[in-house]
C-alpha cells in the first residue's frame, strides 16, 4: 500500500515506471546504420575480413574491468523489509515558493517588459537562432536514439549496445565532443601551461592537460572511460545490460548538462553561434513544449525548472543580441564592463537553472530507487545511474550547503544504501538546490 | 610535333630512352655538348609534344638533379603549376589554378584518372614513382580534344623509361643494372631502388626494378604565422620542437617492369607492369584535426595502384595510319583509410574503396600528306575509353571488445562508369611558317550507381548519360626564325565522375555528401603568347583565360537536406555537396619560362605564374556577387642558376618563391590548412651539387631550403621542408 502510494503521489511528476509508456516501448532500431550492408551484404563481409587482420583487438582480454565496479551488493528487492519503508514520505516537488531574482532574465513575465534587461530577440519567446541549426541538433538525436536502445528498453542486448555505440561513435557525434569536454565550474588549466598550438577552448585535447587537471578536463579525464567501459560491458554481455545502460545513461546526462553551460560560455568568448548549440544541447533543436534530450527528462519532472533554464539559454541568446555591433558579435573581452556584467548575470542564471534542473533528475531517480527498493523491485540500474550522476552535483553542493552536501557525498559512495538513506538524501538534495 | 626530339614510340606520350644509360651522342647533339657542356643527355632540349601549345618538360636529367621527393614535386619548377600537399605522403599540381580531377593524368597514354578521383587536390599523382619515369610533360590549358573528360586545367603527361632497345650489340644479350640510395635529413628518408635493364639483340628489353622507402616526420623551418592574427597556423600539430610536423611520413613501395619486343622495324610489342604501394600515409591536417584530441587521426594505411598494359605501336604504316598506338589497359587503385586514437583507440573507422578500371586506346596518325608546294596536312585521331567498377565497404571496430559492425560506405558499392570518346585532331602546315591546328572530339560517358533508400542512407540511384562534343584549335606563326606567335582556342570538360556523384567523406570544407544531379562542366581556354627557341634561349611566355560554364565546386547545405535519419549529416559542423555553379568562372593570367644556356657550361633558367580567378557567388543573391575561386594560387616562380662541366661534374643553385595569396573564398576561410588572413609568401632558396660518371655513377647533394625559412604552399597541410640534406647515390654495372 505504501509504495502504491507513494507511485500515485510520484505519478503526477515521474509516472511509475509500470506506466511508463517510453520503458514499456522498445524501439527495436536497427542495429546497423550502414544500409549498403543492409543490401548487398558485402560490407558484414568485408567488416569481417578486418576482424581478421589488423584491425582485430590483439587480446580479448582487454575487456574492461570496469563492470566489475557495478554494484554487487545492492539491496536484495526480497529482503527490504516492510520496516524499512516505513515512515518514508517523500514530498512531490514544490517550487511554487521560487522567485527569480530581479537581475533574471523573464521572458514569460510581459515579454521580459517587466525585468531588467534591455529589449532584445528573446523577448518574444521561441529561441532565435543565431546562425545555421547547430550540429549539436544531431547529436541530441543520437542521444535519442541511444536512450531507445538502451535505458528505454526492457533488456537491452548486446547488438543494441552495439548498434548504440556506433550512434555513439559518428564522426563529429557525441563521442567527439565528449572526449574534449570541460566542466567550466573547475578553475582553468593555467594560461601558463596551455599548448600554444591549440585554441584556448581545447586545451583538454592534450592528454597530458587532460590527466592533469581531470577535474576541469572532465571529459577525456572521467567521462570517456566511464562511457566506454560501459558500452564495452553492453557489447561482451557481461553483467547486467540494465547497469550498463543506466551507466551510460548517467554519463552521457552529465556531459549535455555541462555542454549546455559550456556552449554559452564560448557563445561569449569564442564563437556566437555556440549560444545555438547551448539551445540545442538542451533542446535538441525542439520546441520549448516539446524538447529532446535532457530537456524533455527535466521537463518530465518539472515543468518550472525547464521553463527555467529556457529561460538562462533565452538571457546567454538575449545577451548576445544585445551585445552585437551592426550584425557582428564582438567577444565578451572586448566589450566595456556593464555588458561583461550583464553576460555574468544571465550565464548565472543559466547555471542555477541547470543545476536545479539535473538534481531533479538526480533526484527522480533516488525517488525510483526508494520506490523499487520498497516494491521489491530490481534497484541496481537506478543505482549504477545515481552513482555516476549523483556525484556530479558535489563541487555545487559542496559551495552552496557544505553540511548537506556530505550526505550526498557519502550517500554516492554507498555500494547499496538503503531507502532511508536515499530518502534523507533527497531532503538533502532539496535542501541544496530548492529552485532553479 | 617535332620529328626526332619527342619519344621513341610513335605517339607523344611514348617511351623514350633513359638518359642515364650509355650514351652516343649525335654529332648535332655532341658539338652541342661541347660548347655547352652537356655530356650525359642526348635531348640537349626538354622538348614537348605539344609545341604548338603552352607545355613544359621536365626530364630524366632533371629528376636526377633536383631529386624530387615524388611525381609532383617534380612539376615545383614547371611554369604555371603550383603544387599542393594535403599530407607528406600526397601531393596535387595545380595547373592553371585547376587541380585534381579538373587536370587530366596519363601514364604512357595511359588515363590514370578514374571515376573516384575526387573534387579539389587529391593524392594519386603521387602513386607514379617518379624514379621509373623519363619524362614530365605538363600541357597547360584544356586539352580535352586530345585527352576526354577533365583535361579543364591541362594535362599531366608521364613517360615511363624505355629498356635501351637500341644500345646493346646485335648479336647476343646485353644489360646494365643499377642500385640506388637514397637519404634526406628533412624527413629522415631513406629508401633505394634496384633497377635492371636488359635485352637480347635489339629485339626484346625489360626495365624494371623495385624500390623501397621509409619516410619519417617532416621538419620544417618552423611555424608559419596567420596574417590574420600573427598567431601560429594551427595545423598541422607540431611535436615539442617546434619544427617537426605531426601527421606526416609513410612508407612505399613500388615495382616495375616494362617489357619491349620489336617484332620488326614497324611493328613493336609493350607489356608493362607499374606498381605503387603506399603505406601508413597520415592525412596531415586530420592528425589530428585542430580540435580533436591530439591521438586522433586519419590514416591512409594503404594507398595502391596497379596498372598493368599492353601496347602495340606501329610506325611506317599506310599513309592513313603511318602511325598506330594501341592500348589495352587495366587498373586497379586500392585505397584504405583508418581512423583512430591511437594506441589507446577504444575504436577505429575504417573504409575500404577499390577501383577496377579496364581501358583501351587507339591513337593514330596519317602521314603528312603534301597537299601544295609547301603545304602540308596531317592529321591525327582515334578512340579512347576506360571503365570502371567501384567496390566500397566501410566499418567500425570497437576494439575493446572485438566486434566489427559495418557503416556507411564512401561510395556506392557496385557503381560504374565508363568515360569514351572519339577524337580527330589535324594540322595544316603553310609555307613552314604558319600551322594550323583544329579538332574535336565526341564523348560518351555514362554513370550507374546503386541507391540505398534506407532513411540512415538515403542514397539516390544514379543512372546517368552524357553525351556531346568539344573541339579546339590555334595556330602557330614563324614570325622569325626561332620565334612564333602561338594562339590557341581549346575546350575542355568534365563529366561528373562517382566522386562527385555518389561519395560521402570527411573534407576540409566540412562533411561532403553526393549530388547525383550533377551535370558536366566545360572550360573553354584562350591563350595567346610567344615561344622563343633560340641556340643560347628559350622562352615561353603565354597570357590566357578560361571560361567555365556550370563550374563544379563545394557549397554548403541545410541540415534539414540532411538524409532523414543520418546522424552523420546532421551532426557535421558544416555539410558541403558538388554543384554546378550558375554562370561563367574565369581563370585568368600569365605564365611562362625562360632558359638561358650560357657559354662555360652555365645556364639559368626561371619561371613565373600568374592566376587569378573569380566565380559567381554560389549562394545566389548573396553578396558580393562574384567571389574568388578555391585555392587559385598566388603568383609565383622559380629561379635556377647552373653550370655542368663535360667531366661530370654539375652545381645549380635553385629559388622557389611566392607571393601572399589572400583572395579566399569562403570555403577557405573555414579551411584549417589556409592561414587565417591568406597564406604568406616565401622564397626558398635550393643549392645542388653532383657528379656523374656516366653510366657507372651518379652523387647528388641537394641542400634544400638554405635559409631554413617556414613556408607553405597555399592550400597545403603540412609546411615544407626545413634546411636539410638529400643525398642520391647512383651505382651502375
Amino acid at each position: 500500500m505504501r509504495n502504491l502510494a507513494l507511485c500515485t503521489a510520484l505519478m503526477a511528476l515521474t509516472a511509475c515506471p509500470a506506466d511508463d509508456p517510453n520503458t514499456t516501448d522498445s524501439p527495436t532500431s536497427d542495429p546497423t546504420t550502414d544500409g549498403t550492408a543492409s543490401t548487398d551484404g558485402t560490407a558484414t563481409t568485408d567488416g569481417t575480413d578486418a576482424t581478421s587482420t589488423t584491425d582485430e583487438p590483439t587480446s580479448t582480454t582487454d575487456t574492461p574491468t570496469s563492470t566489475t565496479d557495478e554494484p554487487t551488493s545492492t539491496t536484495d528487492p526480497g529482503t527490504t523489509t516492510e520496516s524499512a519503508c516505513d515512515g518514508l514520505d517523500i514530498p512531490a516537488i514544490d517550487e511554487s515558493g521560487c522567485e527569480p531574482l530581479a537581475t533574471d532574465y523573464q521572458p514569460r513575465t510581459n515579454n521580459s517588459a517587466d525585468d531588467e534587461w534591455p529589449a532584445c530577440v528573446s523577448d518574444t519567446g521561441p529561441y532565435t537562432l543565431v546562425d545555421n541549426p547547430p550540429s549539436t541538433i544531431a547529436r541530441i538525436v543520437a542521444y535519442e536514439n541511444i536512450a531507445d536502445l538502451l535505458w528505454r528498453k526492457a533488456d537491452p542486448t548486446p547488438a543494441d549496445f552495439t548498434a548504440a555505440r556506433s550512434e555513439y561513435v559518428l564522426p563529429e557525434g557525441l563521442e567527439s565532443r565528449l572526449v574534449r569536454r570541460e566542466d567550466l565550474h573547475f578553475p582553468p588549466i593555467p594560461e601558463a601551461e596551455w599548448d600554444p598550438q591549440v585554441d584556448a577552448d581545447k586545451q583538454c585535447t592534450v592528454e597530458a592537460l587532460a590527466t592533469k587537471y581531470a577535474e576541469r578536463c572532465v571529459g577525456p579525464a572521467a567521462m570517456k572511460p566511464l562511457v566506454d567501459e560501459a558500452f564495452a560491458a553492453g557489447q561482451a554481455g557481461e553483467g547486467d545490460a540494465k547497469i550498463h545502460a543506466a551507466r551510460i545513461h548517467g554519463g552521457l546526462l552529465w556531459f549535455l548538462y555541462l555542454s549546455v553551460y559550456k556552449e554559452a560560455n564560448t557563445c561569449a568568448t569564442v564563437a556566437p553561434k555556440d549560444c545555438d548549440s547551448a539551445w540545442a544541447y538542451y533542446t535538441g533543436g525542439e520546441a520549448i513544449d516539446a524538447p529532446i534530450g535532457m530537456a524533455a527528462e527535466v521537463d518530465a519532472i518539472s515543468g518550472n525548472a525547464h521553463e527555467r533554464i529556457h529561460d538562462g539559454i533565452l538571457a546567454t541568446r538575449c545577451w548576445r543580441d544585445i551585445a552585437q555591433d551592426g550584425g557582428m558579435y564582438p567577444l565578451l573581452e572586448t566589450l566595456p564592463d556593464d555588458q561583461q556584467e550583464l553576460f555574468a548575470q544571465g550565464w548565472e542564471q543559466l547555471d542555477q537553472g541547470l543545476h536545479r534542473g539535473y538534481a531533479v533528475i538526480v533526484r527522480d531517480h533516488m525517488q525510483q530507487y526508494v520506490d523499487a527498493s520498497c516494491s521489491s523491485a530490481d534497484t541496481q540500474a537506478h543505482w549504477a545511474f545515481l552513482q555516476v550522476a549523483g556525484p556530479v552535483l558535489n563541487r555545487e553542493a559542496q559551495d552552496r550547503n557544505p553540511a548537506e552536501a556530505g550526505k550526498l557525498a557519502a550517500l554516492w559512495t554507498t555500494d547499496a544504501p538503503g531507502p532511508d538513506e536515499v530518502t534523507d538524501a533527497i531532503f538533502a538534495l532539496d535542501a541544496i538546490f530548492p529552485c532553479p | 610535333m617535332p620529328e626526332g626530339t619527342g619519344p621513341k614510340g610513335p605517339v607523344p606520350e611514348g617511351p623514350a630512352p633513359p638518359a642515364a644509360a650509355p650514351t652516343r651522342l649525335t654529332r648535332a647533339a655532341a658539338e652541342q655538348a661541347r660548347t655547352v657542356g652537356r655530356t650525359t643527355v642526348r635531348d640537349t632540349r626538354a622538348q614537348d609534344s605539344h609545341d604548338t601549345r603552352a607545355a613544359s618538360v621536365v626530364t630524366r636529367r632533371d629528376l636526377e638533379e633536383r631529386l624530387p621527393r615524388s611525381a609532383p614535386d617534380a612539376l615545383r619548377f614547371e611554369p604555371g603549376v603550383y603544387v599542393q600537399q594535403t599530407a607528406h605522403g600526397q601531393g596535387s599540381p595545380y595547373v592553371r589554378g585547376l587541380t585534381g580531377q579538373q587536370t587530366v593524368m596519363m601514364f604512357d597514354g595511359i588515363r590514370l584518372n578514374n571515376s573516384t578521383f575526387r573534387y579539389g587536390p587529391n593524392q594519386y599523382f603521387f602513386t607514379i614513382d617518379s624514379r621509373t619515369l623519363q619524362r614530365l610533360e605538363v600541357l597547360r590549358g584544356a586539352a580535352s580534344t586530345r585527352y576526354g573528360s577533365d583535361a579543364m586545367g591541362g594535362a599531366l603527361l608521364a613517360t615511363p623509361i624505355d629498356p635501351s632497345l637500341e644500345l646493346g650489340n646485335r648479336r647476343g644479350w646485353y644489360g646494365h643494372s643499377k642500385a640506388m640510395l637514397r637519404s634526406g635529413t628533412a624527413d629522415g628518408e631513406m629508401g633505394g631502388r634496384a633497377q635492371l635493364d636488359v635485352g637480347w639483340k635489339g629485339k626484346v628489353g625489360l626495365f624494371g626494378g623495385v624500390g623501397y622507402r621509409d619516410v619519417g616526420l617532416l621538419r620544417s623551418g618552423g611555424k608559419v604565422l596567420s596574417p590574420a592574427t600573427g598567431q601560429p597556423v594551427k595545423s598541422p600539430l607540431f611535436a615539442a620542437d617546434g619544427v617537426t610536423q605531426r601527421g606526416t611520413g609513410f612508407r612505399e613501395f613500388t615495382a616495375d617492369a616494362r617489357l619491349v619486343y620489336r617484332v620488326n622495324d614497324k611493328h613493336r610489342l609493350t607489356l608493362g607492369y607499374y606498381d605503387y604501394r603506399q603505406f601508413d600515409a597520415p592525412r596531415t591536417d586530420r592528425c589530428p584535426p585542430v580540435t580533436a584530441p591530439q591521438s586522433e587521426c586519419l590514416w591512409y594505411d594503404e594507398q595502391f595502384r596497379t596498372l598493368v598494359y599492353g601496347a602495340w605501336d606501329v610506325s611506317d604504316g599506310p599513309a592513313a595510319a603511318e602511325t598506330v598506338r594501341w592500348t589495352l589497359s587495366y587498373q586497379h587503385q586500392h585505397e584504405r583509410r583508418r581512423f583512430d586514437r591511437g594506441a589507446e583507440s577504444t575504436y577505429r573507422i575504417i573504409g575500404r574503396d577499390e577501383v577496377y578500371s579496364l581501358g583501351t586506346g587507339l591513337n593514330i596518325a596519317t602521314k603528312r600528306f603534301e597537299l601544295a608546294r609547301g603545304v602540308d596536312f596531317k592529321v591525327h585521331y582515334g578512340l579512347d575509353a576506360y571503365f570502371d567498377t567501384l567496390r566500397s565497404h566501410a566499418w567500425n571496430t570497437f576494439l575493446d571488445v572485438g566486434i566489427t559492425t559495418p557503416s556507411t560506405s564512401q561510395y556506392a558499392s557496385g557503381s560504374r562508369y565508363l568515360t569514351s570518346g572519339l577524337w580527330t585532331e589535324a594540322t595544316l602546315g603553310l609555307f613552314d611558317r604558319v600551322e594550323l591546328r583544329a579538332g574535336g572530339r565526341g564523348s560518351l560517358v555514362v554513370a550507374n550507381a546503386p541507391g540505398n533508400l534506407d532513411p540512415r542512407v538515403g542514397r539516390r540511384p544514379i543512372d546517368q548519360t552524357w553525351g556531346g562534343g568539344v573541339g579546339g584549335g590555334g595556330i602557330a606563326v614563324r614570325l622569325v626564325d626561332g620565334l612564333r606567335w602561338i594562339t590557341n582556342l581549346d575546350q575542355g570538360f568534365r563529366a561528373p565522375n562517382l566522386d562527385d556523384l555518389t561519395s560521402r567523406q570527411a573534407t576540409g570544407a566540412g562533411q561532403q555528401y553526393e549530388n547525383p544531379n550533377l551535370r558536366p562542366e566545360r572550360a573553354l581556354s584562350l591563350e595567346t603568347g610567344f615561344r622563343v627557341e633560340r641556340p643560347r634561349v628559350q622562352l615561353q611566355l603565354f597570357a590566357f583565360q578560361s571560361w567555365i560554364d556550370r563550374l563544379i565546386t563545394r557549397v554548403r547545405f541545410d541540415r534539414d537536406q540532411c538524409p532523414p535519419d543520418d546522424n552523420l549529416c546532421g551532426a557535421a559542423v558544416y555539410n558541403v555537396t558538388l554543384a554546378n555553379i550558375a554562370g561563367t568562372s574565369h581563370i585568368r593570367g600569365l605564365d611562362g619560362a625562360v632558359r638561358l644556356l650560357l657559354p662555360k657550361g652555365f645556364g639559368m633558367r626561371a619561371t613565373a605564374a600568374y592566376t587569378w580567378g573569380d566565380g559567381p557567388n554560389p549562394v545566389s543573391g548573396l553578396e558580393p556577387a562574384r567571389v574568388p575561386l578555391s585555392r587559385i594560387p598566388p603568383l609565383n616562380g622559380t629561379v635556377e642558376i647552373s653550370w655542368r662541366h663535360r667531366h661530370g661534374m654539375f652545381a645549380s643553385s635553385a629559388l622557389r618563391w611566392a607571393r601572399p595569396q589572400t583572395r579566399l573564398t569562403e570555403t577557405d576561410k573555414n579551411d584549417q590548412r589556409i592561414p587565417q588572413g591568406g597564406s604568406p609568401g616565401f622564397a626558398v632558396l635550393d643549392l645542388r651539387a653532383g657528379y656523374r660518371l656516366q653510366q657507372h655513377a651518379l652523387v647528388v647533394l641537394v641542400l634544400e631550403n638554405v635559409t631554413n625559412a617556414a613556408y607553405r604552399y597555399h592550400g597545403s597541410s603540412i609546411n615544407g621542408p626545413g634546411r636539410g640534406l638529400n643525398v642520391l647515390v647512383e651505382v651502375g654495372f
